[in-house]
């Protein structure tokens, strides 16, 4: 049982998603930089309350303000993936002294940021899309237990987000209908925060975060979940009254780990697509550019042994792009959005392509653009 | 990439996993919100507010607590820490704090 563990534990995965949570990870430490140093200036004025964490540690406060220097430099050195490892240790050191520093200090974004680094640098975060793996510093692979840690620790934060409403403030409403906006253009109107539509919204809010813990573990539900954590996200920035910067920060670290639950093995999505076709050969080039996980692989109309092996006839082919995925064969519009599924920048949106107004439209204006395409050979 | 044994690995992986799992569950034994527990926005924050307690023990309220925390959080977790910190700003033999209904704290002043 320990070896196979172990041998599970150890065994190598592709390290792409990974550094695409790196990536986000990076980008939402800068933008947490600039809260931590109000705060911090805040804690340090002579003007405001310190409130040490540990009594023994009040001294840690003097080395709070150097400590966001470091943080803004590790997080862009961190985003880019250069010196990957040192400066993850730096972001997680420069986290846990803000902590320890002051009680104030503490916030569930810069925890989690903290937390969601450390398992990333472990887990050899550098190793791809980064400046390390273009020197070839860091290692081609990552271990799939330590990624899969990565995995668990997010769908805690939704697992407990979701038990710890389960109180009887939450579930009066009263709770949500405290942090709505009470003006803008977003505002819920006054009339609308009475008890039942709270109660419905705050039960609506411990399902999703429950249904977001749990479906991001099932291949067949969990595009649904990467669009309804999404539309949590966002929805949280735009309708409540917190900080918006810390609020979009919190919603960055907790949306970087999902590129992780793709199932993303290299070349495992054949695209299939007319060769002869300049704006196909534009679609694939763009394709090609944002493929940073390398899900994707090509073979054109022509390969008669290709179009065999997947039973698409030629005629099919010629008429539409083909994606060729482990869970079937998707051609013309939802090719496409197969294909957006597989890539970083539209995966969490990818999926609203399959809503049937969408699909619709998507549809009818593939089928006019591949009707009108202009080919340099053939045709 | 360098591995353990394989016993260090198993050791190593339930360790992770109670931090990941172990902490926020006993949060939930814990007052609302608790840190490290994940549990945001689970209760609906008042002010906080604080008294000055005279030598003869009678309370007088401070006005201008709220505007004296760098950061204002529901979920500071000592309420007499905050009543040592505020003693800083007064001339009072002793600060009384009331985070929450749940937590409430008091502080002799040097």
């Amino acid at each position: 049982m320990i070896a196979r563990i172990d041998r599970w534990f150890w065994s190598p995965a592709p390290p792409f998603a990974l550094g695409v949570t790196r990536i986000v990870l990076g980008v939402a430490a800068i933008l947490a930089t600039l809260e931590l140093a109000e705060s911090v200036l805040h804690v340090v004025d002579g003007q405001h309350l310190q409130i040490p964490t540990l009594e023994g540690l009040a001294w840690l406060r003097s080395l709070a303000l150097p400590a966001i220097g470091v943080w803004l430099v590790a997080a862009a050195l961190f985003a880019i993936g250069m010196w990957t490892t040192l400066a993850g240790a730096a972001l997680v050191a420069a986290g846990m002294l803000l902590v320890l520093a002051d009680q104030q200090l503490y916030s569930n974004h810069l925890a989690l940021l903290t937390v969601l680094v450390a398992l990333v640098t472990v887990a050899g975060g550098g190793a791809a899309v980064s400046v390390d793996a273009r020197r070839r510093e860091a290692p081609p692979t990552v271990a799939t237990g330590l990624v899969w840690l990565i995995k668990v620790q997010i769908t805690a934060v939704y697992a407990f987000s979701a038990l710890s409403k389960l109180n009887p403030s939450f579930l009066s409403g009263s709770v949500v209908a405290s942090y709505l906006r009470s003006d803008g253009l977003l505002a819920l109107p006054a009339p609308w925060r009475s008890f039942e539509p709270m109660f419905a919204i705050s039960i609506l809010v411990i399902v999703i975060e429950a249904f977001i813990a749990v479906a991001l573990w099932s291949p067949r539900w969990r595009r649904n979940a990467f669009v309804v954590g999404l539309l949590l996200h966002v929805g949280i920035v735009a309708t409540f009254e917190a900080p918006a910067l810390a609020l979009t920060v919190f919603g960055m670290a907790s949306l970087a780990p999902y590129v992780l639950f793709l199932d993303a093995r290299p070349g495992s999505v054949l695209v299939v697509w007319d060769r002869s076709c300049d704006f196909c050969a534009g679609w694939i080039t763009a394709a090609r550019r944002l493929d940073w996980l390398r899900v994707l692989a090509y073979a054109g109309t022509d390969d008669e042994a290709v179009l065999a092996t997947h039973g698409i006839t030629r005629q099919a082919a010629d008429e539409a792009l083909h994606a060729v995925a482990p869970d079937g064969t998707a051609a013309g519009f939802d090719a496409v959005r197969r294909v957006a599924e597989t890539l970083p920048l539209t995966f969490l949106i990818a999926p609203l392509l399959a809503l049937p107004p969408v699909r619709w439209v998507g549809v009818r204006a593939y089928r006019r653009v591949a009707l009108n395409r202009k080919c340099s050979i053939g045709r | 990439m360098r591995s353990p044994s394989g016993p260090a690995t198993v050791m190593g992986l339930a360790l992770v996993l109670i931090l990941i799992i172990g902490i926020p569950a006993a949060g939930l034994l814990n007052a609302r919100p608790s840190r490290f527990g994940w549990q945001m926005y689970t209760v609906a924050y008042e002010a906080p507010r604080a008294w000055a307690k005279a030598a003869n023990g009678s309370l007088e309220p401070i006005d201008d607590f709220v505007n004296r925390f760098a950061v204002l959080r529901g979920d500071v977790p000592s309420a007499a820490a905050v009543a040592r910190a505020m003693c800083a700003f007064l001339d009072a033999g002793a600060v009384v704090v009331e985070l929450r209904p749940d937590a409430r704290g008091e502080a002799a002043c040097p």
